[in-house]
């Protein structure tokens, strides 16, 4: 019960893109058509359910404070907690390399579909922010695949439906200082405060 | 071809292991430093809950450290209320203490201010979970172990606008001269209501038990209710044994 | 980080120029406002929205960003010659990486309250694409003179629009600029209330997309 609090939460009360702004860039970037934006929104849920878990592994057994007791007892006393920032974005960085191989030798459908935006979401704020905040709220491993997966889901649903309004929009007479990000931008707006209509759901 | 992966290789190893020295010295040579930050910040939220600094007041991490020694008073006591007399609060963490599964083993801080040789402040840690994380603070009561002197919220990680807000003035003055206790002496804690209290709260002689909530923060709300109430809880033989000496 | 790199012409500095030379001139006042890192490149907008409820956090995080990009323009730069090719993203990274640490480090150490202010926005720099942006289109390419040039335009372009909207967001959400009031008491008690939305996401957004409009409108850029 616990955890389906948690992803109601991350999917739509806190939205981690309507309501921490993570992974805006790309976010704008790659709003334009609904198609290319489900292939990125499924990527992104992907790759923030790999490595939210994975960073937590690393994090909890190697880095944090006390965390390297088990290779000996008088590791006790080590804090390598400075290096998160560092190891996280290697493991990002090499996951999605390594899912990018793995995906291009299974499956060439999988791959053209996806395959394109896996070198776009290493610089996606979104999935390091997830490994963060996974961190700072000192999640348990099952709350961080949790946490990771229905983080990216919600990050996919705000894309798609950002997508959606955009390819409508096309029609309509914006001023052209507006076009694009200007309007973009007050449309995200609009959509936050829809999300936060959901701030009074709880299980 | 194979000569350039062998540079490549050599060069990335280099490069980490310049950045993984610099790394290191800044880390181990900034420590101590901000371990000081974190004591004096939450000496900073006990002098503030207490009343003995004002919320506004900027004071330097050293006058903080010096007022906190001349002027607070800690000791812990176990789960029955007794005072464990030779054991100082500092370093003692709460949290830390009831992952104990044995009550017997649990020691609990308290700082007292005191004031003519008499005991005139009481301040208890406090946290529990919110919406996101965990609220960690302190509640300082007044020489009656009812009435609020203060409250503060020093550490969590709620939505910036809606959550956060519990570490604003205007939401920790709220509780200030709120009680604890109802007449007849029973613990009834204080309630955070789904608005203010004013419109929620009908009953004009229930209004001292609750403040005013944040709108768009019920779970966070509710999460200051339970943490506030399950701390006195643990605190309640303590303070009832004071309240018995007075 | 692709836009970045069409975005911006690969610009190579002849030799032996002066200092502030025309070209050099226009590589540091360029990013402030026609080449506006954020307005126009769409560039490191998470942090912009996320840190702006204030003035002072805005000004922080501007002065980190400016920080690391200096530096990390700098360093690579200097070493572009002799980065092998295949591995340069990772030792972009790591540069950058590791400067955001220190930051970090030195945030914690002595300014604690805006450091936690800050949380996991600090660390996110790593992944603020300006600074990717900026090593892969000028600093690969070009000396460091000018790369220095460069990241300062970049920086400052990038914290002066967080100023503007922390300003704003602070000024219509909480009544105050820096942390002091500004809005009298008079207005208050004559029933003016400070517009909470401001501080929350959605004013965010919607003041960002505001400022782009304006800064469009004057600048006469447009996008198809």
């Amino acid at each position: 019960m616990e955890l389906v609090n948690l992803a109601l939460k991350a999917i739509f009360v806190e939205n981690i893109l309507l309501a921490f702004f993570l992974g805006m860039c790309s976010f704008l970037a790659v709003s334009k058509q609904i198609k290319t934006a489900i292939g990125l929104g499924f990527a992104v849920i992907f790759v923030l359910g790999i490595t939210v878990p994975l960073n937590w592994v690393v994090h909890e057994f190697l880095l944090k404070a006390g965390s390297l007791s088990w290779v000996s007892p008088q590791m006790e006393t080590v804090d390598l907690s400075f290096l998160n920032y560092i190891a996280f974005i290697a493991v990002i960085a090499a996951m999605v390399q390594l899912v990018e191989m793995v995906i291009e030798k299974t499956s060439t459908a999988l791959y053209t579909s996806l395959g394109i935006y896996l070198p776009l979401i290493t610089v996606n704020c979104a999935i390091l922010g997830g490994s963060l905040f996974m961190v700072e709220r000192s999640y348990n491993f099952g709350e961080s695949v949790v946490f990771g997966l229905s983080s990216g889901v919600g990050w996919a649903l705000a894309i798609v439906a950002l997508a959606s309004i955009r390819e409508k929009i096309r029609y309509s007479q914006v001023p052209p200082a507006l076009r694009g990000l200007g309007i973009t931008m007050l449309l995200t707006g609009l959509m936050s405060i829809g999300f936060m209509s959901f701030s009074g759901i709880q299980l | 071809m194979g000569r350039s992966k062998i540079y490549s290789v050599v060069f990335v190893i280099i490069i980490t292991l310049f950045w993984g020295f610099v790394l290191s010295y800044a880390a181990t040579s900034l420590r101590e430093r901000q371990e000081f930050n974190e004591i004096v910040n939450i000496r900073t939220n006990i002098l503030v809950a207490t009343g003995l600094i004002d919320r506004d007041d900027t004071l330097a991490p050293e006058e903080v450290d010096e007022l906190y020694n001349t002027s607070i008073e800690s000791f812990v006591v176990d789960h029955e209320g007794r005072v464990l007399t030779g054991e100082p609060a500092d370093g003692v963490d709460l949290e830390v203490e009831l992952e104990s599964p044995d009550p017997e083993d649990w020691r609990l801080p308290v700082f007292v201010v005191t004031k003519n040789g008499q005991a005139d402040v009481y301040a208890i840690p406090v946290f529990g979970r919110g919406l996101w994380s965990t609220l960690y603070g302190y509640l300082a009561l007044e020489r009656d172990l009812s009435t609020v002197r203060g409250i503060t919220f020093y550490d969590h990680a709620e939505t910036a606008g809606l959550g956060a807000e519990i570490s604003e003035p205007w939401f920790q003055e709220n509780f200030v001269g709120k009680q604890v206790f109802d007449a007849a002496g029973n613990l009834r804690s204080i309630g955070v209501a789904k608005g203010a209290v004013t419109d929620t709260i009908s009953n004009a002689a229930d209004r001292d038990y609750f403040v005013d909530g944040i709108s768009g923060a019920s779970q966070t709300g509710r999460g200051v209710t339970n943490l506030l109430e399950d701390k006195l809880q643990l605190y309640e033989p303590y303070i009832r044994k004071i309240r018995a000496e007075n | 980080m692709a836009d970045a790199v069409a975005a911006v012409p690969q610009q190579q500095v002849k030799e032996r120029e002066p200092l502030f030379s025309q070209k050099n001139r226009q590589v540091l006042r360029d990013p402030l406002s026609d080449n506006n890192p954020i307005t126009i490149q769409v560039l490191g907008i998470c942090s912009a929205l996320a840190v702006t409820t204030q003035v002072k956090p805005s000004l922080v995080m501007g002065i980190a960003v400016v920080f690391v990009v200096l530096f990390s323009n700098l360093i690579i730069s200097i070493i572009r010659k002799i980065i092998p090719n295949n591995v340069r993203i990772i030792v972009q990274m790591t540069v950058v990486a590791s400067l955001v640490v220190v930051v970090d480090q030195v945030l914690k150490a002595y300014a604690f309250d805006v450091s936690r202010q800050l949380s996991v926005f600090v660390a996110l720099i790593i992944t603020n694409c300006i600074i990717m942006g900026r090593l892969e289109a000028f600093a690969m390419v070009n000396k460091p003179w000018p790369s220095v040039l460069d990241a300062f335009g970049n920086g400052f372009g990038y914290a002066l629009v967080l100023l503007v909207i922390g300003f704003f967001r602070e000024l219509l959400g909480s009544g105050s600029v820096f942390g002091l009031q500004v809005i009298p008491q008079g207005l208050y008690d004559a029933g003016y209330v400070d517009n909470g939305l401001m501080v929350l996401a959605p004013g965010a957004f919607i003041l960002m997309g505001l400022l782009i409009w304006a800064q469009r409108k004057m600048s006469g850029y447009a996008e198809e």
